[in-house]
């Protein structure tokens, strides 16, 4: 990132105001103001988003002055796009944090090989039994004579499913844009 | 050998391409392979950095429409849903594939006899078989012999542990009495050639940090050079080219300045994926080059996958790889006469180790439900995070196609493809019957809440060069020889007849193999330019 790319100081002091009102701390994790290098973070975050960094200026433009908890949820309400992009912002700097991963009980700083025999314990629990007893499931086009028949059995061909392409994926899933919600079942 | 004449060129450097110039470079031919990505160090790649979850927005973006890199080409997916995905690197797609190290079942070969529906292949599981064999060993694939849901398959290396979350699975599976078995991986359990040993950074479709999963830049590349074959990176073929007897005898390409090159062959191999090989056929001829059939860049394949998040209550330490697949199911891969759809999926249990990932399954809660100390009790839901994804049997539709768009252009000039491609009923059939089927699979598991997500979109592509005896149905015939052009191979994914239902990287290195020797063993009556 250049520095002409670089959140400026009154940027970056929009954001810290921003993380501050939407992250305080609670028993097991820290506030996002007690972090000592905040603005570090913020700044790498913002790098880190790399083509999204104009919308992300704009974005912090369109901040009401003074961020307060109701302000900050008003302008989430008005500008969603908006808030969206620098609340994950926010949201991705203070989680980069190592001490704000170890209070949800992430591993940071290197990372090691599982323990050799993990495997080999995993397997020699008997979790596989069951699946090892209902025998071949697989279905063999031309079956040696003497095997046992396909499973499962076969459709006949005569009454097909529809097989053409085309309408609209809206009744089977969420629109293809990854970033949009979810949608929760349970 | 230079740059300008060769034995065998090789277009692209991908799975199928590194294992075309491993075999060929091995077998006394030269070799040379132009890619028009680059190295791609392990160092860059995203995953170990603490912001790399915002990385993946855009910079290391699985699209490369949203990576936006020079030496990606755009693609116009007006009409595609969802969008293909693929990275152009010295290893292609491989950089950021998951490593599911899977094979074809015997039925896929043969859709045609069990079903009544498509093709089948003019080639059998049996035929296969010991190229995946070969493969396997190659790469050091792990995993676990035994499973009766396919035929007997030996690992090379043991799997790698399932971990809490796998185990988690494996007991709400059992319960439902539904097939799974631990997952196989093109990731080394310990130590294998030029890779390094897993730490389980659990990210490996970002590119794995600690070069630990082989990708076929690590996996293959390094034997292939070693072996003789030269790699030129920063070169993208504008059209393969063809004399007068009808003859492939090389091509012309741009290096990054835009500077044109030409070199001559006496055959050529093509490996640029489903969308890329068809791009330069119809770029390299008004008609399309060896495309008598009609069929080059049509029956688009792209295995769209359905997906189900689960939260559970306990610590599964879903920051842990492989994913990798910690288990796989194949419960419902075959036909079942009793869903109104044919064939059916592949699933892969994966854990989810991003918090913002978590924090974004709650985008729709209010804002008092979402921040404040209320943003704290939601992303402590990570870490217990696990997706079950089908990989589902994406039947061939002549609708679904690549053709060269009329106005995008790449940064060469060159005219980007335009990938047609939408669900068919049968695959809406299938993906929703799987939803519903890994969201029971979740809660026999004790998940807390589950989560159906976007279809995922996929860098599978197959199947718009297939292969056929008949040359007035196929594009090549059954070892990747174009029927029109005889020293013209096609060895990547275009020449699957049907897609089946599992990860297709083993089946593409099996078959680019097999296309290989094929090559190799039948030079002596190879036609060749000159």
């Amino acid at each position: 990132m250049s520095a002409t790319d670089a959140l400026s100081p009154s940027k970056l002091a929009a954001l810290r105001a921003v993380a501050i009102v939407l992250i305080p701390g609670d028993d097991r994790s820290p506030a996002a103001e007690s972090l000592t290098d905040l603005e570090d973070l913020l700044q790498r975050a913002a790098t880190a988003i790399g083509a999204e960094r104009a919308s992300l200026h704009n974005a912090i433009a369109m901040l009401p002055d003074g961020v307060t908890w109701d302000s900050i949820g008003k302008f989430a309400d008005d500008e969603p796009v908006a808030f969206e992009l620098i609340s994950t912002v926010v949201a991705g700097a203070y989680f980069m944090s190592p001490i704000v991963l170890k209070s949800l009980g992430y591993p940071v700083g290197p990372r090691s090989a599982p323990p050799f025999d993990l495997a080999a314990d995993e397997l020699s629990s008997g979790v596989l039994a069951p699946v090892l007893e209902r025998g071949r499931t697989y279905v063999l086009p031309d079956p040696p004579e003497g095997d046992p028949p396909q499973a499962p059995p076969r459709q006949s061909s005569s009454n097909p499913p529809s097989l053409r392409a085309g309408s609209s994926l809206a009744d089977v899933v969420e629109p293809r844009n990854r970033r949009e919600p979810w949608s929760k079942t349970t | 050998m230079d740059r300008e004449s060769t034995d065998v060129l090789v277009i692209g450097a991908g799975p199928s391409g590194s294992v075309a110039a491993h075999t060929l470079a091995s077998r006394g031919f030269s070799v040379v392979c132009l890619e028009q990505g680059d190295w791609i160090n392990p160092g860059d790649l995203p995953g170990a950095k603490p912001e790399f979850e915002l990385l993946i927005r855009n910079t290391w973006s699985w699209d490369p429409n949203v990576r936006g890199r020079a030496e990606d080409y755009p693609v116009n997916v007006d009409e595609a849903d969802p969008p293909p995905t693929m990275f152009a690197a010295v290893g292609g797609s491989s950089v950021i594939y998951g490593a599911h190290w899977m094979r074809l079942l015997p039925s896929d070969f043969r859709i045609r006899t069990l079903d009544g529906i498509c093709d089948d292949w003019p080639i059998t599981y049996e035929d296969l078989a010991p190229f995946y064999d070969e493969v396997d060993r190659f790469l050091g694939v792990s995993g676990l012999s035994g499973d009766p849901a396919i035929p007997k398959r030996e690992f090379p290396m043991p799997p790698l542990p399932m971990g809490p979350a796998g185990m988690q699975m494996a007991s709400g599976m059992n319960k439902l009495g539904w097939h799974w078995w631990p997952g196989s991986n093109a990731i080394p359990s310990w130590p294998f050639k030029h890779m390094a040993q897993c730490v389980r950074w659990g990210v490996c479709e970002r590119g794995c940090p600690a070069g630990a999963k082989a990708s076929f830049d690590i996996g293959y590349w390094p034997h292939a050079t070693g072996a003789g074959a030269q790699l030129v990176t920063g070169a993208r073929v504008a059209r393969v080219t063809v004399n007068k007897r009808g003859l492939a005898d090389g091509a012309i390409w741009f290096d990054q300045e835009q500077a044109e090159h030409r070199i001559r062959a006496k055959a050529v191999v093509l490996a640029a994926n489903a969308v890329g090989t068809s791009r330069i056929l119809l770029m390299s001829d008004p008609d399309g080059l060896a495309n008598s059939s009609g069929l080059v860049g049509k029956r688009l394949m792209t295995h769209p996958n359905g997906c189900v998040i689960g939260l559970y209550d306990e610590e599964l330490e879903t920051w842990n790889g492989p994913a990798g697949q910690l288990m796989y199911s194949l419960q419902f891969y075959e036909t079942d006469p009793a869903n109104d759809f044919y064939r059916g999926s592949k699933w892969n249990l994966m854990p989810e180790p991003g918090v913002l990932a978590v924090l974004g399954l709650f985008r729709d809660l209010p804002f008092e439900e979402r921040w404040g100390r209320a943003l704290h009790n939601l992303s402590r839901s990570a870490g217990k995070a696990l997706l079950w994804y089908a990989n589902v049997d994406d039947l061939p539709e002549e609708e679904n196609r690549v053709t060269l768009d009329p106005t995008l252009a790449d940064s060469t000039g060159l005219p980007a493809p335009r990938v047609q491609y939408r669900l068919s009923e049968n695959s809406r059939r299938n993906i929703r019957f799987s939803i519903d089927r890994m969201a029971e699979a979740h809660e026999a598991a004790g998940a807390a809440q589950t989560f159906v997500g976007p279809l995922i979109p996929s860098g599978h592509l197959l199947g718009t060069a297939r292969m056929g005896d008949d040359p007035r149905t196929s594009v090549v015939d059954r070892f990747g020889r174009s029927h029109d052009i005889p020293n013209l191979f096609i060895v990547d994914g275009s020449v699957m007849v049907t897609a089946g239902s599992v990860n297709p990287t083993a089946t593409i290195a099996a078959l680019a193999l097999r296309a290989a020797r094929h090559l190799a063993d039948t030079a002596r009556e190879q036609p060749v330019a000159s």
